[in-house]
């Protein structure tokens, strides 16, 4: 693979999960799955009913990988010159994993 | 069919479970020597792992997302009425765990491309062991789920 393109990898892995923990948020999905039904409709769909659940979490990743990519495709210039350093793209992965614990934390606290 | 596609999804965790957990005890804690259980383990060639841990990462997360709309029917209530939340949270945790770790694929292969470049030696260690810890989270909330109730 072309070196320049390689070089947005951290990028990408950055963008990747700040992106997705907005858009997991914010729920923004690129599509909802309606599982009972066995449909699918563009962009956030409520349920049907309560006892038919939308699903979000296929169209939250499909958001985000989009959003990264057109992230990264900016960046390409930027990294011609000079390489983006390969921690950003574990590090802030990282940070966004305990972003998630903590945001997700009172399905572990006591009521 | 579902108990299936359960089954293989679990049996590709495995073998995920195994390549990622070498490839990391590799970068983490490389041996001077394969003398011994735990050094045979550590002395592994690690790059020689990436792409079918890359492929296996795909293949489960595929499988994982075919069975999830049945878990979410069947499975998912019963946590809530159950106030399993602990159970519950976990879930929600890995699916997350999960999606971020598909963003890192790319980067992955990148820090583990021959030849190994001694610059991305701490982020190979780093985006490896992060790899490591999702899959085996995700595996072992798996498996309680699956203690706790079944796909059936």
């Amino acid at each position: 693979m072309n070196n320049e393109m390689t070089r947005v990898f951290p990028i990408y892995a950055a963008a990747f999960a700040i992106i997705y923990v907005i858009v997991e948020q914010q729920n923004l999905p690129l599509f909802t799955y309606h599982p009972r039904q066995g449909q699918f409709g563009w962009l956030r769909e409520l349920s049907a009913a309560p006892n038919a659940p939308a699903m979000h979490w296929f169209g939250w990743i499909f958001t985000s990988l989009i959003g990264a990519g057109v992230v990264s495709l900016a960046a390409l210039p930027l990294v011609k010159g000079r390489e983006p350093p390969a921690w950003i793209g574990w590090a802030i992965p990282l940070a966004v994993m305990i972003v998630f614990v903590f945001l997700f934390r009172n399905f572990f606290l006591p009521r | 069919m579902i108990t299936t596609l359960l089954i293989l999804h679990g049996l590709i965790a495995v073998a995920l479970l195994g390549g990622i957990t070498h490839q990391t005890m590799a970068a983490c804690w490389p041996a001077r020597n394969n003398e011994g259980f735990v050094a045979s383990f550590r002395a592994v060639n690690g790059a020689r792992y990436t792409n079918a841990n890359i492929v296996l990462y795909i293949v489960s997360g595929v499988l994982g997302a075919v069975i999830y709309p049945t878990y979410r029917l069947m499975v998912t209530p019963y946590l809530l009425n159950a106030r399993l939340n602990a159970t519950n949270g976990g879930f929600e945790l890995k699916e997350q765990f999960v999606a971020v770790g598909l963003g890192m694929l790319p980067l992955y292969w990148l820090v583990w491309r021959k030849p190994l470049e001694p610059k991305y030696a701490s982020a190979r260690a780093a985006t490896t062991a992060i790899l490591c810890f999702i899959v085996w989270y995700s595996f072992l909330i798996g498996h309680i789920l699956n203690n706790v109730r079944g796909l059936r």
